[in-house]
């Protein structure tokens, strides 16, 4: 264990009492590729006064765009409203895999979260979620992507967060209730980066860890690459692609899978193409990817507790959402000879786990912790 | 919040209680600004610093115009002083990410880290939120360590002793 400080130790929830700690605002950030996740509560209080999902992305104003066109004849628009005017803007997504890639956009994204919260004349302190993978340089960007948003912030990797976040802290004394986090293996499928981690009673160290940059955005591109082998005229974008994906995604193909038919403006027609076979292509690579790091990890663990821990194999992120993700991933793993393995799906309800667990986190970091971005 | 830790830009005037609370609170709105507190800048420049101006203009004892033009050199000097810090500091979070990363450059992609994932090196039970963060800042200062001096870090050391 590392040594503690010897400087007076307080929580942010002791905090409270003083003065200075009165008005502080705590955050709790779940900053993905494709969704953030943005919890906040004050300090002195349990309360959440912002619970919010947004969608990663900034939309910048096109140059010719006429009056009257978008809202208030803004030059920036961010999440849905982005999306929903995504034809006179230009649409940029500030993370790619997990981290910053396009700083500015990053900024201004990080300027629209904090004005997603509510007028605060004192400090706010930020826990932000960062990939397993994420380095030293990914951390530095994203501490200059918050100055000026946030006072002070720590960086504390998603899974550890999840953890915190679905742990029910409050009912482990209760008999019937099964802590989720004592033995399971977690697969995160992100839109940039897939993550599998064992989390057995502590917090994953990097030898219980694998991550892989494969994952949604790797899937669209391998169905683009598809669709523009069959379809070479077609004009199909990988936004294009990404809504069709979103939509008809599937694993294990039966009769009753709907096709994953997108359409395209060709000579400004409407033109309807059939992508079923690419999708699929697409998600049983990633399908394939994620079960040879969860393999990977099963071999890790001690022996000892590999029985329980195939019963609790939890399957999350927008990867989790491709149909039949959860029982294909299973049956793999009971072909390749593991003892009933059992695959549960959260979904996207793993941002709100990280957020969560950010904010649980933010409440027990005592001052030492805190990094100021100043 | 007072930034009691950074030393005040020059001053443009005799040593004056009142002046230097105007002197101050400039200073401080420029940093709340920086920070992007513009909130708490303008209550303060709005609501508390007219009455130190005034009071500080009422006993100078300078004409109406020499107070003024005071006033705005020292507005520039300070403005001026906080920007120099800005780019200071910016120069500084370069020349560190330099050592130990590509710094990505404005507004272009940025390749995907292949350096070494921050995380834990020990074992932390789940309900030791504080244990963990202590890890967490323990693998970043060694990284840091290790980026700036490679060859002083341990690893290094002992590998280059066989």
């Amino acid at each position: 264990m590392p040594k503690a400080s010897s400087a007076p130790v307080q929580s942010s929830a002791q905090l409270t009492s003083s003065s200075s700690a009165q008005d502080t605002l705590l955050v709790g950030l779940d900053w993905g590729t494709n969704l953030s996740s943005l919890h906040a509560a004050r300090s002195d209080s349990t309360e959440l006064v912002v619970q919010e999902l947004i969608p990663t992305v900034v939309g910048y104003a096109q140059d010719n765009v006429l009056e009257g066109i978008l809202p208030g004849d803004g030059q920036v628009f961010f999440g849905r409203i982005a999306q929903k005017h995504r034809a006179h803007l230009r649409l940029v997504r500030p993370l790619q895999g997990g981290v910053i890639a396009e700083r500015d956009a990053a900024r201004d994204f990080a300027r629209h979260l904090r004005s997603r919260l509510p007028e605060h004349a004192g400090e706010i302190r930020a826990v932000i979620g960062m990939p397993a993978s994420s380095d030293l340089a990914a951390r530095e960007n994203a501490r200059a992507a918050v100055q000026g948003v946030f006072q002070k912030v720590i960086f504390v990797p998603e899974p550890f967060l999840a953890a915190i976040g679905y742990r029910d802290a409050d009912r482990l004394n209760d008999p019937d209730y099964l802590d989720p986090v004592l033995n399971s293996l977690y697969v995160d499928i992100g839109a940039g980066s897939t993550d599998v981690c064992l989390v057995q009673g502590r917090y994953p160290t990097v030898n219980d860890q694998l991550s892989a940059p494969f994952a949604g955005d790797a899937v669209d591109q391998i169905i683009l690459e598809a669709a523009l082998a069959t379809y070479p005229d077609s004009g199909l974008t990988l936004a294009k692609v990404r809504e069709t994906k979103e939509k008809h995604s599937f694993v294990m193909s039966d009769e009753g899978q709907p096709a994953a038919i997108a359409t395209v403006l060709v000579g400004g027609k409407a033109q309807k193409i059939d992508l079923t076979r690419e999708v699929e292509t697409g998600c049983e690579a990633l399908l394939q990817k994620t079960f040879e790091m969860t393999r990977e990890l099963i071999t890790r663990a001690d022996p000892d507790s590999v029985a329980e821990l195939l019963q609790n194999v939890i399957v999350t992120g927008g990867g989790s959402l491709i149909r039949g993700f959860g029982m294909a991933l299973q049956a793999k793993l009971l072909e390749e000879g593991f003892e009933s393995p059992r695959v549960r799906v959260l979904g996207q309800n793993y941002k709100e786990y990280v957020a969560k667990g950010a904010l649980k986190t933010a409440r027990q970091a005592q001052e030492r912790h805190w990094q100021h971005v100043m | 919040m007072m930034h009691a830790t950074i030393p005040p830009p020059p001053s443009s005037a005799p040593a004056n209680p009142l002046w230097a609370k105007v002197e101050k609170g400039t200073l401080e709105a420029c940093l709340l600004r920086v920070e992007g507190r513009d909130d708490e800048a303008k209550r303060l420049l709005q609501e508390q610093m007219p009455a130190w101006i005034k009071a500080w203009s009422s006993q100078c004892g300078l004409p109406r115009a020499t107070a003024q033009d005071q006033l705005r050199q020292m507005f520039a000097k300070t403005e001026a002083f906080v920007a120099r810090g800005v780019a200071q500091r910016r120069l500084i979070t370069a020349e560190l990410l330099a050592r130990s990363a590509p710094l990505p450059r404005k507004n272009t992609r940025i390749a995907a880290p292949d350096s070494a994932p921050l995380g834990l090196n020990q074992r932390v039970a789940l309900g030791d939120i504080t244990g963990m963060l202590d890890g967490l800042a323990e693998a970043e200062r060694e990284a840091r360590r290790e980026a700036l001096w490679p060859l002083r870090s341990p690893a290094t050391f002992a590998a280059a002793s066989f």
